[in-house]
């Protein structure tokens, strides 16, 4: 069924999508000639990670998380599974991290993903679990290089409805205290950097790069209010995701300003033409806490069957309601807001579930369907109460419990049918 | 108990060890104040300073339906057994609980007591601080922990409207500093069980301190409770209950040395009492606080008093769900091997047939291996 006022997009990913893979392609390109041929410092990051700090030093940085979906996605993560038992690491230990360092412990260059990692001049995690310390050691051990921490301070206070503080009050937001000491850690980290790569730190570069990610923010607040205020959904969750992903990874650069920009107009445009992805839509849907990496497709299974189109992820503007950090004077402080709260505020509770309420109440949804990476114990805290937030408002939850790392062990059928029961009795009654 | 019968030392370690929170309660009813913290990360002399009864909350033992409803089963059993009884209003006669950052565990249990608290309605819930006591080795933590254990006193001090004098948390340091001592020369001259060594560790983290003064000065352990049998060292995940530690007795091992948080290693290390009081705890609980953030732990194989034991064997047991420890399995192995030493990989829950299974299987080896 459709709705005749409205042009079906279905199949049409939008056209700066294609911009956003030549991106993502130039940018390996890039660190392979560079770093993996010609042998310059690159350094392998925690995808939360002040990544800013390499962008200003034009310093390559490969996130782990990247690193191990190519190993998923190239159907290596079982040997590399096996081997991890082989090596004596016990089976509850998380296994979506450590794939990378399973390459390196494993040195098989015809096996691994582009013949594997070359030595990096700087491993940085951040200290929010308690295992990354011990697999970054592991792994800087095993390359012979350094390794630099993060500490995660704790916030006191969890202020509801952050997103309203954390672009321009973001002081009162994180706590003195602990952005006195996000500052310090940065200053560390720059005097480290600088020393591993042997670059200078330049300030005013870094003062641009702080600029240009707000503007961007703000391209895809613009993105993020022309869907949710559609009547039918104007652009597809995987679009929404390659697009939103591909600005966040190369963030302060023009081309994300650019590129949000473009992505911006092409939404508004579709809204302004009435053009939808799913024009006999009857419900539209939230998607919660970790991606569906390996089967995107899964996002768009209920549009035929149920008019059901997934609208929002986590991923769809938390460059805008996260990364935005304005600034009089003071850019390195408006770094470390950025970057000491990213995890919490995505999955702690209160934090996590005020954020979502609002997306639900701004896109006008009607339930959600939350994905909780199967014995996950860092991935999982929060779940439950963040659901039990959610129902008490009167959103309906469905959980799903995957493995991120093993396709094999996901079961699509099993799984379009519990969705499809989820909206049938608790979403379009 | 009738408070006219004089109980024997052995017995009172073990009512401290069944019902740890009985004299901590009898303090409260008799009007005095009660601040309970959870891990070994909280400088307990701070709270000795203010003249309230500081006491170590166990998760060793009950219900977690209402927690569950909150909680994910991932989470580690102890908290959800503690979380569970917050709820009940079980620990609502507490004046403070104190939460360490020294896990990720115990951070989001201080943030799900705040949301049951908020969103939930658990308003009777004694008040919860959260101590954020970093263990990273930076000039920039040090500074950072000393402004959180100022803002810790301050809360202290709120709850019992006793002021925390320098002259007073020196005093306690120092007193703190001659229980460890005592508690090491103790396990170095008798030469206790694990079973016993473990309770007698466990009563000094709930009872006063001049009652566990008192059991360390008159506790004489008898031969049937000395160590015997083959001498294992216990690594990975934290043991409030001596459940395992029976298990391996009934196999004929004794476990010697342990490096978790609830084993005899928490009084491994002193306060230097020549520094400025705050600073001094500072670097006592940052370097030697066990945690699983701790940033360097300590060999397993080593005991209280920094001796090695020479097991037979290092047992390795990591909790259903452990995704921190295990990573230091392997190259502990490898280790352990390199020097001759037999290890034993062993998964909880403690009692469950495949934990059985490899207790008797390490055991079985250590016999066939002489």
């Amino acid at each position: 069924m459709t709705d005749a006022k409205f042009k079906s997009v279905a199949d049409q990913p939008l056209e700066v999508s294609a911009s956003a893979k030549a991106q993502m392609k130039e940018w390996f390109n890039d660190f392979r000639t560079r770093s993996m041929e010609s042998g310059e410092p690159y350094v392998i990051a925690a995808a939360v990670s002040p990544h800013e700090i390499f962008h200003t030093l034009d310093v390559p940085v490969v996130t782990n998380t990247w690193y191990s979906s190519i190993i998923s996605a190239k159907r290596q993560s079982p040997y590399y599974f096996d081997l991890m038992e082989k090596l004596g690491y016990h089976s509850d230990l998380p296994r979506y991290l450590s794939l990378p360092m399973m390459t390196t412990l494993d040195n098989d260059p015809e096996r691994a993903p582009y013949g594997g990692l070359p030595k990096p001049a700087l491993i940085l995690d951040r200290l929010r679990g308690d295992y990354a310390q011990r697999i970054t050691s592991k792994w800087a051990s095993a390359f012979g290089c350094e390794a630099f921490f993060l500490d995660a301070t704790a916030q006191k206070e969890l202020i509801p409805n952050w997103w309203e503080l954390a672009q321009r009050d973001w002081e009162k937001l994180y706590e003195s205290h602990r952005l006195d000491y996000q500052v310090e850690q940065l200053k560390a980290l720059i005097e480290v950097a600088e020393r591993v790569t042997g670059r200078k730190f330049d300030f005013d570069e870094f003062e641009a790069q702080m600029h240009r990610i707000n503007r961007a923010g703000e391209n895809v607040e613009r993105a993020r209010n022309a869907i949710a205020g559609a009547e039918r959904c104007p652009v597809a969750m995987p679009d929404q995701l390659s697009n939103v992903m591909g600005a966040t990874w190369s963030r302060g650069s023009q081309w994300s300003v650019d590129h949000t920009k473009a992505y911006a107009d092409e939404i508004e445009a579709r809204v302004r033409n009435r053009e939808a992805i799913c024009p006999g839509q009857k419900t539209k849907l939230l998607w919660l806490n970790t991606g569906l990496w390996f089967n995107t497709a899964f996002y768009r299974a209920f549009e035929e069957s149920h008019g059901a189109v997934f609208v929002w992820s986590m991923y769809s503007n938390y460059l805008s309601d996260g990364y935005r950090k304005y600034f009089d004077k003071d850019p390195l402080r408006a770094l470390a807001a950025r970057s000491m709260s990213m995890n919490e505020q995505l999955h702690l509770p209160p934090w996590m579930a005020g954020w979502i309420l609002k997306q639900a109440e701004d896109f006008g949804a009607s339930g959600a369907v939350m994905l909780t990476p199967v014995g996950d114990r860092l991935s999982s805290y929060g779940t439950r109460a963040c659901i039990d937030m959610l129902e008490r408002a009167g959103l309906p939850v469905l959980e799903l419990s995957a493995s991120m790392v093993d396709a094999r062990l996901w079961d699509n059928d099993t799984m379009i049918a519990r969705v499809g029961e989820f909206i049938d009795t608790r979403v379009l009654v | 108990m009738s408070g006219d019968v004089v109980k024997s030392v052995p017995e009172r370690i073990d009512l401290a060890y069944t019902n740890p929170e009985a004299s901590a309660l009898a303090w409260k009813k008799a009007g005095g104040k009660v601040i309970a913290y959870l891990g070994a990360t909280v400088p307990v002399e701070l709270i000795a300073a203010s003249g309230a009864h500081p006491v170590r909350l166990k998760g060793a033992a009950g219900d977690t339906t209402l927690a569950d409803e909150l909680m994910e089963p991932v989470r580690e059993l102890y908290l959800r057994r503690i979380f569970n009884r917050l709820l009940a209003g079980a620990l609502d006669w507490l004046d403070l609980i104190i939460v360490p950052r020294s896990s990720e565990g115990l951070l989001q249990f201080y943030y799900l007591v705040d949301y049951a608290r908020k969103f939930r309605g658990h308003t009777h819930m004694p008040k919860v601080v959260l101590l954020d006591l970093l263990q990273t080795p930076f000039d920039y933590t040090i500074a950072y922990n000393k402004a959180r254990l100022a803002e810790l006193c301050g809360e202290i001090e709120a709850v019992t409207g006793n002021e925390i004098s320098d002259d007073a948390l020196s005093q306690e340091i120092a007193r703190y500093n001659a229980l460890r001592t005592r508690f090491r020369s103790l396990i170095g001259t008798q030469n206790p069980s694990g079973t016993l060594r473990l309770k007698l560790a466990s009563f000094g983290q709930t009872q006063p301190a001049a009652d566990f003064e008192a059991i360390l000065a008159e506790l004489s352990i008898d031969a049937g409770q000395k160590s015997a049998g083959r001498r294992i060292a216990l690594s990975g995940s934290p043991h409030e209950s001596s459940d395992l530690y029976e298990l391996f007795a009934a196999s004929g091992i004794d476990v010697v040395a342990e490096d978790h948080d609830w084993g005899a290693s928490i009084y491994a290390h002193d306060v230097p009492e020549t520094a400025e009081p705050v600073a001094a705890l500072e670097k006592r609980y940052r370097l030697h606080g066990i945690s699983m953030r701790q940033f360097i732990r300590a060999r397993p194989e080593l005991d209280v008093c920094g001796k090695d034991v020479q097991p037979d064997a290092v047992a390795f047991y990591f909790e259903e769900n452990d995704d921190t420890l295990g990573w230091e399995y392997p190259d502990e192995r490898k280790r352990l091997a390199d020097a001759g030493i037999v290890t034993a990989l062993l998964r909880g829950p403690v009692n469950s047939d495949h934990c059985r299974a490899s207790v008797m299987e390490l055991a079985d080896r250590l016999a066939t291996e002489g």
